[in-house]
C-alpha cells in the first residue's frame, strides 16, 4: 500500500525544501498562485466553487429562474474589493437589486452595445479593462466568441454570462431551478436547487436560499 | 528657482496672502462639495447667486456650489472700505431666505472661515489685515480640512496628536511640519499663521497651455458644444501632463455668435482632468442657458477659451499601496474610451441615486464620458448621496427588491375565478380574489424574460398604495402594486414572482424577481 501524503503534510514538506534551498515544487507554486487567482464569491453561493471563489480567467455561466441575481451575489464580492464591473446590455437588470445583493455600485458601468456596432471589438475593450464583465448574451459569431474567451484567460478576466452558448463550454454552468418562494406579508426569500456543472467545477447539486 | 521659471517679483507679491471675499451658503455646500452632475439644482441656484456678485467684480472663483471668492481689493476701494463693501455684497447675495454669510480676511483659507463664522452671526464678519492667526488660532483644525483642502487623515491625524485648534500648530517648526507630513505640512505651516499658500504660485503658468476652440457654425445645444471641445480639454491636460504639471484653477471663457461673453475661473485642488473640466464646462454652459432672458445667449455658441491661472507640479495620489485601486480605475476608465471609440452608438452610463419608491428610478444612468472615472470620492459621493435625496423612502419595496425591472410597462390583466377583472378600490382593498394573470408580450417589446400567456395566481401579498405629490394637481400618481407568485405546475415546476401595478384601473407588469 502507498503512503497517501495529506496536502497540509506536503505543503510543510515542501516548506522545508524551500528553506533548505531546494527547487520549490509544483503543489507549493500553485498554491501560492491561488489565493492571488480567487476572486471570492459571497455566500450562499461560495458552496458552488471548491476554492472558495471563481477563478480568475474563467467563464461563469448562470441560467435558470434565478439567473440575474446568482449572477449578482457572484460578483458583488468582488466589487467589494475595488474590482470594475461593466454590465453589458443588461438595460433591465435592477441597480437597486445589485445594491441591495451587496455590489458596489461606484465601480460599475452600464455599457449598451447597439446591432450596428461591432460587439467582438466593444467586449475585447472591456473584457481587457475591466475586472468582472457580467454579459447578459454573446450576440457574436462562435469565432468571435472563442477569441473573446481566449482573451479571457489571458487578462484574467472574470465572466459571468446570463446565457448558455453552444460554442463556448462553460468553466462553471450555475443553473437555478425549483424556487420555492417564502411570502407572509410580502415575499421574503426563496429557495432554489443549484445545479453545478461545467469542465472546471465538480458536478454537485445543492439547495440555497436566495 | 529661476529654473522653475519663477521670477522673484511674483514670488515676493504672491507671498503676501491676497485679500479676499467669500460668500458661503453653508446649505449648498452640504449637498454637493464637489460637484459632479452638472445639472444639480444647487449648482443652477447658485448660479443667479453668482451673476449678481459677478455684477460687482467680474471674476468670481467658484469653488463648488454654494462657495465664491473674489478679490476684494478693487471692490473695497470703489465702495470705500471694507466693512461697506461686504455688507453691500451680504445684501446682493441673498437668496429665498437661505442662510448665507461673507467673509473678509487675507487669503482664502481665512476667508472663507470667516464666511462660516458670519452664517451663525447672520452679519458679515472682516477679520483686519494681518490678523489672520489671531482670528484661526481658536478655529478647530476641522476647518483646514473644510476650508483648505487639506486631507482628513492628516486632520485627523493632528486632532488624536491632541492639537484641536489652529493655534495648536502655530509653535510647530515648519521643518518639523514637512517631515511628517510632506507638503502638507508646509502647506498647515502657512495656513495657521494666515498666509495662504495657495496663493504661492509655484509657477508662472506658461502661455501655450491656453487653447481657444473656434466652432465654424453656432452650436446650439450644450452636448454639441461638449463634443466639439472634448478634444481640446484633454490637449490641455495632456500637455500639462507631459510637463509633468497640474491645473488648479482655470479661466474658461464662452463667447456667442452675436458677441455675448460668459467667463468663469473654476478651482479644483486635486488638479483637473480632461473629463473634470469637460464637467465644469458644461455646468457652466447650462447655467448661462437657464438665466433669465437679459442675459441668457441670444445665439448659438462659437468658441470657448480655456486659460490656466493657475499651474503647480502634479502631484501623484497613490490611494493604495501597491497602486492596486489607482491602476484599475485608470484601467476601467481607458477601456470605457476605447469601447465609446467603436462606435457612436455604444454608450456607457455610471450610476446616480436619484431616490423615489419605484426601483426601476432609484438609480439613474449619467454618460460616462461627462465623468472622472478615477474619481473615487466623487463616485462614492455620486452612489450614496447623488443629488441629495434622501435615502430612505417610505412606501418604497419591501425587501428582497426584483433584481429585473422592465422600462417600459407591460400590460397586464388580472382576473378573478370567473375570469372578471380585479381592480384595487378607493380603500386600496381587492375587489375580488385574483385568480389569473394574463400576460401579453407585444411583438416589438425586446423583453424575452417573460414569457406571454395565461397563469394561475398561487398567492399574493398586497396591495401597497403609493400616493405621490397628492398636493400637485398636474403631477399626482396614485397607483397600488401587488406582488403576485404564480403557480409552479404552470411555469414548469418554479415559482415566478412577479411585481404589478394598478393604476387608473389598468394593471402592468413593473419588475420580476430572477
Amino acid at each position: 500500500m502507498s503512503k497517501v501524503v495529506h496536502e497540509p503534510e506536503r505543503m510543510a514538506r515542501s516548506l522545508s525544501d524551500l528553506t533548505s534551498g531546494q527547487v520549490i515544487d509544483g503543489a507549493l507554486f500553485a498554491a501560492r498562485h491561488a489565493t492571488h487567482d480567487i476572486v471570492s464569491v459571497d455566500e450562499p453561493l461560495n458552496v458552488a466553487f471548491d476554492a472558495g471563489g471563481m477563478r480568475r480567467g474563467t467563464v461563469t455561466v448562470c441560467t435558470g429562474v434565478a439567473a440575474v441575481s446568482t449572477a449578482l451575489s457572484l460578483v458583488a464580492s468582488a466589487t467589494r474589493q475595488g474590482a470594475w464591473l461593466a454590465c453589458v446590455d443588461a438595460p433591465l437588470l435592477s441597480m437597486s437589486a445589485a445594491k441591495e445583493r451587496g455590489v458596489a455600485l461606484e465601480r460599475v458601468v452600464r455599457i449598451e452595445v447597439p446591432p450596428a456596432a461591432s460587439r467582438a471589438r466593444v467586449l475585447g475593450a472591456l473584457i481587457e479593462g475591466f475586472d468582472v464583465v457580467l454579459l447578459s448574451k454573446w450576440g457574436c459569431a462562435p469565432a468571435d466568441v472563442r477569441r473573446l474567451v481566449s482573451r479571457v484567460r489571458a487578462l484574467s478576466t472574470v465572466l459571468v454570462v446570463l446565457e448558455e452558448s453552444g460554442v463556448c463550454v462553460a468553466d462553471a454552468h450555475l443553473h437555478t431551478t425549483a424556487a420555492r418562494w417564502c411570502v407572509d406579508s410580502h415575499a421574503r426569500h426563496r429557495d432554489v436547487t443549484l445545479e453545478v456543472s461545467g469542465k472546471r467545477a465538480r458536478p454537485r447539486q445543492c439547495t440555497v436560499r436566495l | 528657482m529661476s529654473s522653475l521659471g519663477v521670477s522673484s517679483a511674483a514670488v515676493s507679491i504672491a507671498t503676501r496672502p491676497v485679500r479676499t471675499a467669500a460668500v458661503v451658503f453653508p446649505r449648498w455646500f452640504d449637498i454637493a462639495a464637489d460637484a459632479t452632475n452638472p445639472d444639480d439644482a444647487p449648482q443652477r441656484e447658485f448660479e443667479h447667486v453668482v451673476r449678481r456678485i459677478s455684477g460687482m467684480a467680474p471674476l468670481v472663483h467658484v469653488h463648488a456650489p454654494g462657495v465664491a471668492l473674489l478679490s476684494s481689493r478693487g471692490p473695497s476701494r470703489y465702495f470705500g472700505g471694507d466693512e461697506l463693501m461686504a455688507r453691500y455684497l451680504h445684501d446682493i447675495s441673498r437668496y429665498q431666505s437661505q442662510p448665507h454669510g461673507v467673509g473678509v480676511a487675507d487669503g482664502r483659507c481665512a476667508a472663507l472661515v470667516a464666511a462660516h463664522v458670519a452664517v451663525r452671526r447672520g452679519e458679515p464678519v472682516i477679520v483686519p489685515v494681518g490678523d489672520s492667526q489671531s482670528f484661526l488660532a481658536p478655529a478647530p483644525m476641522s476647518v483646514l480640512e473644510s476650508c483648505a483642502d487639506i486631507s482628513a487623515e492628516t486632520v485627523h491625524l493632528l486632532v488624536r496628536l491632541g492639537m484641536k485648534t489652529c493655534g495648536a500648530v502655530v509653535d510647530i517648526e515648519e521643518r518639523l511640519l514637512i517631515d511628517r507630513f510632506g507638503d502638507e505640512g508646509r502647506r498647515i505651516f502657512h495656513l495657521v499663521r494666515g498666509a495662504d499658500v495657495e496663493h504661492l504660485v509655484p509657477r508662472v503658468p506658461p502661455s501655450d497651455f491656453s487653447r481657444r476652440w473656434v466652432s465654424d457654425e453656432p452650436l446650439p445645444t450644450v452636448s454639441m458644444v461638449l463634443g466639439g471641445v472634448q478634444h481640446d480639454c484633454s490637449d490641455i491636460v495632456g500637455a500639462m501632463a507631459d510637463r509633468g504639471v497640474q491645473c488648479t484653477r482655470m479661466h474658461v471663457a464662452i463667447e456667442s455668435d452675436h458677441g455675448e461673453l460668459n467667463q468663469r475661473i473654476w478651482h479644483q485642488p486635486r488638479g483637473f482632468t480632461a473629463t473634470g473640466l469637460l464637467d465644469r464646462l458644461r455646468w457652466q454652459l447650462s447655467g448661462w442657458g437657464a438665466e433669465a432672458h437679459s442675459v441668457a445667449p441670444t445665439a448659438g455658441i462659437v468658441g470657448v477659451r480655456f486659460e490656466p491661472l493657475e499651474v503647480r507640479v502634479a502631484i501623484c495620489t497613490q490611494e493604495e499601496l501597491w497602486g492596486g485601486s489607482r491602476e484599475r480605475d485608470e484601467r476601467a476608465a481607458r477601456a470605457v474610451t476605447m469601447a465609446l471609440s467603436v462606435h457612436p452608438q455604444v454608450s456607457a452610463a455610471v450610476i446616480e441615486w436619484t431616490g423615489g419608491r419605484s426601483t426601476a428610478t432609484q438609480f439613474d444612468d449619467v454618460d460616462a464620458r461627462v465623468v472622472d472615472l478615477t474619481d473615487s470620492v466623487a463616485a462614492r459621493q455620486r452612489v450614496n448621496e447623488g443629488r441629495g435625496v434622501a435615502r430612505q423612502w417610505s412606501g418604497a419595496l419591501p425587501r428582497p427588491v426584483p433584481a429585473t425591472v422592465f422600462t417600459s410597462a407591460l400590460k397586464v390583466q388580472m382576473l378573478d375565478q370567473r375570469h372578471q377583472p380585479v381592480f384595487v378600490t378607493g380603500r386600496h382593498e381587492l375587489s375580488a380574489v385574483p385568480a389569473f394573470i394574463v400576460i401579453d408580450v407585444p411583438h416589438d417589446a425586446k423583453v424575452h424574460v417573460v414569457k406571454p400567456g395565461t397563469f394561475a395566481v398561487a398567492t399574493w401579498a398586497g396591495p401597497w398604495p403609493v400616493e405621490e405629490r397628492w398636493w400637485d394637481p398636474v403631477r399626482r400618481r396614485r397607483l397600488a402594486r401587488l406582488q403576485v407568485v404564480v403557480d409552479a405546475a404552470h411555469a414548469g415546476g418554479d415559482d415566478t414572482v412577479y411585481l404589478l401595478c394598478t393604476e387608473k384601473r389598468e394593471w402592468s407588469l413593473v419588475a420580476l424577481y430572477d
